[in-house]
C-alpha cells in the first residue's frame, strides 16, 4: 500500500520531468522503466547513464535516464555498481519473483473471463514454432 | 410471415459463416467495425424475429385477447404462423435474454475483479514492470488501462522491440478492444453461431494492434520480427503447457503466423467486395425482421378493428 503510493508519486515526478523537457516524447515512466531495462539486458555490461542515455538514441535527456535508473534501484531490479569511478547501473537477476504473485493474482482474474486482457502473442503449435525459426533464421536475426 | 423468418434467419446464420472469412481480406480496423456491427445487428433481427413469433401466440391466450379487446376466434383463424412455431420462440426469447443477461454480467464482474486486483500494482495510466521470469505482456483496461509486462518478456526483447510491444499494447487500451469484443462476446453468448466471429474480432484486435505499432516505429518488419522472437521466447519458456488464464483466443488458428505474414505483406488495402457482402447480409437479415414485424402488426390490427365491431354490435 505504502509502496504503491511511493511509486505512484514518484511516476507523477517523473511525468513532470518528462513532459517539462521534452514536450512532444512524453511517454508514460513504466514505458522508460522497460526500455531503460531491455537496454542494460542487451549491453550485458553495467552501463553510466550517459552510456545508456547514448545506446538508447530517443533523445531522452540526462535526467530522465537518471530518474528512471534510481526509481528501478528503489524497486531492486536493477543494481548500482561504480565503473571507472561513476556511477553504473546493471539488471539485478531475478532472485525472488517479486512480482510473481501480482502477476498471477491478474491471470487468475482474468482466467477463463473471456477478453477482459489482450495478451501480445499466443501460443504455438509446433508447425507455427519451426515456421517462425525458419523465417527468423532466412532474414537474418 | 414463416418465410420472411427463415430468410431473416438464413441472412443471420450466413453472416455468422461468412462474416470471419470475410473479415481476414479486410482492413482490421473495418473488420471490427463490421464483424461486431454485424454481431449486435443480426443478434437483434433474430431476438424481435423470436418475439414477434412468440407474440402471436401470447395474444391468443384468452386473458391477453380479452385485456386487449382482441377476438380469440379471429386471431386463430387468421394465425400466420403454425402453433408450434410460435410457443418455441416464445421458450426461445426468454432462455436467450438470460443467456445475454448473464454473459454481461460475467464479464463485467472479471472486470471489477480485475480492476481490484489492478489497483495494487501501481503504476497508474502507464506500465507496469513486474519481475517475474515467466514472459508476459499484455494490456488490461482495468483502472483506467495498464499495460503489464513482465522481466522475462523484457529479457528477451531488444529495446526497439520493446517499444514496438508496448505500442501495440497501448493501440489496445486506446481504441477499446476489450469493449468491441465484450459486445461480441454477449452476442455470441445468445447465438452460438456468432462464436467464430468472436475469434475474428480478438484476430482483428490484434491486427490492428501491429499495424497501430508499426506506424509508431515506422517499421513493419521490425513489429513482425518482435511477434517472432516474443512467441518463440514464451514458447522455449512456458513450453507446451497451457499457460496461466489461457484466454483461448487464437491458440488454434495460427494467430502469429498470420499476423507476421500480414505485417510482411504489407499495409492492408480496402476491400469493396467483401465489405459489400457483409453489409448486405446484415442489413437483408434486418430487413426481413421489419417484415416480419409488419405482418405481426397486420395480423393484430385485422383482429382488434374486427373483434372491436363486434364486441360493439353485441353490446
Amino acid at each position: 500500500m505504502n509502496e504503491a503510493s511511493q511509486m505512484s508519486r514518484t511516476s507523477r515526478i517523473n511525468g513532470v520531468d518528462v513532459a517539462g523537457q521534452h514536450p512532444s516524447e512524453r511517454r508514460p515512466a513504466g514505458a522508460l522503466e522497460a526500455e531503460v531495462l531491455s537496454a542494460l539486458w542487451d549491453a550485458g555490461v553495467p552501463l553510466t547513464p550517459t552510456q545508456l542515455q547514448e545506446r538508447m538514441r530517443t533523445g531522452l535527456a540526462y535526467n530522465t535516464v537518471h530518474t528512471v535508473l534510481t526509481r528501478l534501484c528503489d524497486k531492486g531490479v536493477v543494481a548500482r555498481t561504480r565503473r571507472a569511478g561513476r556511477a553504473a547501473y546493471q539488471p539485478v537477476q531475478a532472485q525472488v519473483e517479486h512480482g510473481a504473485a501480482q502477476l498471477r493474482a491478474v491471470l487468475d482474474a482474468a482466467r477463463d473471463r473471456g477478453e477482459v486482457l489482450r495478451r501480445f502473442v499466443d501460443t504455438l503449435t509446433p508447425q507455427e514454432e519451426a515456421a517462425l525459426r525458419a523465417w527468423l533464421r532466412e532474414s537474418g536475426d | 410471415m414463416l418465410t420472411m423468418c427463415l430468410l431473416g434467419l438464413g441472412c443471420a446464420a450466413a453472416f455468422a459463416g461468412t462474416a470471419p472469412w470475410l473479415a481476414r481480406r479486410l482492413p482490421p480496423r473495418t473488420a471490427i467495425y463490421l464483424l461486431v456491427g454485424g454481431a449486435v445487428l443480426t443478434t437483434a433481427a433474430v431476438l424481435s424475429m423470436l418475439a414477434f413469433l412468440g407474440a402471436t401466440v401470447l395474444v391468443q391466450l384468452p386473458l391477453v385477447a380479452t385485456a386487449g379487446d382482441w377476438s380469440p376466434s379471429l386471431l386463430h383463424a387468421t394465425d400466420p404462423v403454425p402453433r408450434w412455431v410460435a410457443v418455441c420462440s416464445l421458450a426461445l426469447l426468454p432462455a436467450a435474454l438470460v443467456t445475454g443477461v448473464a454473459a454481461t454480467v460475467r464479464q463485467l464482474a472479471a472486470m471489477a475483479r480485475l480492476r481490484r486486483v489492478c489497483r495494487d500494482l501501481g503504476g497508474a495510466d502507464g506500465v507496469v514492470v513486474l519481475e517475474s521470469d515467466r514472459p508476459e505482456a499484455f494490456a488490461t483496461p482495468a483502472g483506467g488501462g495498464r499495460v503489464v509486462v513482465t522481466t522475462g518478456m523484457l529479457r528477451c526483447l531488444h529495446t526497439e522491440e520493446v517499444r514496438v510491444l508496448i505500442a501495440h499494447e497501448r493501440s489496445h487500451l486506446r481504441h477499446r478492444h476489450t469493449l468491441w469484443l465484450m459486445a461480441v462476446q454477449v452476442c455470441a453468448a445468445i447465438n452460438p453461431l456468432l462464436r467464430n466471429v468472436v475469434t475474428a474480432v480478438g484476430h482483428a484486435a490484434e491486427r490492428w494492434a501491429d499495424e497501430d505499432a508499426a506506424a509508431a516505429v515506422g517499421d513493419r518488419r521490425l513489429v513482425a520480427r518482435t511477434l517472432a522472437r516474443a512467441a518463440l521466447h514464451v514458447h522455449d519458456t512456458v513450453g507446451c503447457v497451457a499457460p496461466v488464464g489461457t484466454l483461448g483466443l487464437g491458440a488454434v488458428d495460427s494467430a502469429v503466423v498470420s499476423r507476421v505474414r500480414a505485417l510482411l505483406d504489407g499495409p492492408p488495402r480496402r476491400q469493396v467486395a467483401a465489405t459489400l457482402a457483409l453489409v448486405v447480409l446484415m442489413v437483408s437479415a434486418l430487413s426481413w425482421a421489419a417484415g416480419v414485424q409488419d405482418r405481426t402488426d397486420d395480423f393484430f390490427d385485422a383482429a382488434h378493428a374486427r373483434g372491436v365491431a363486434t364486441h360493439s354490435r353485441a353490446g
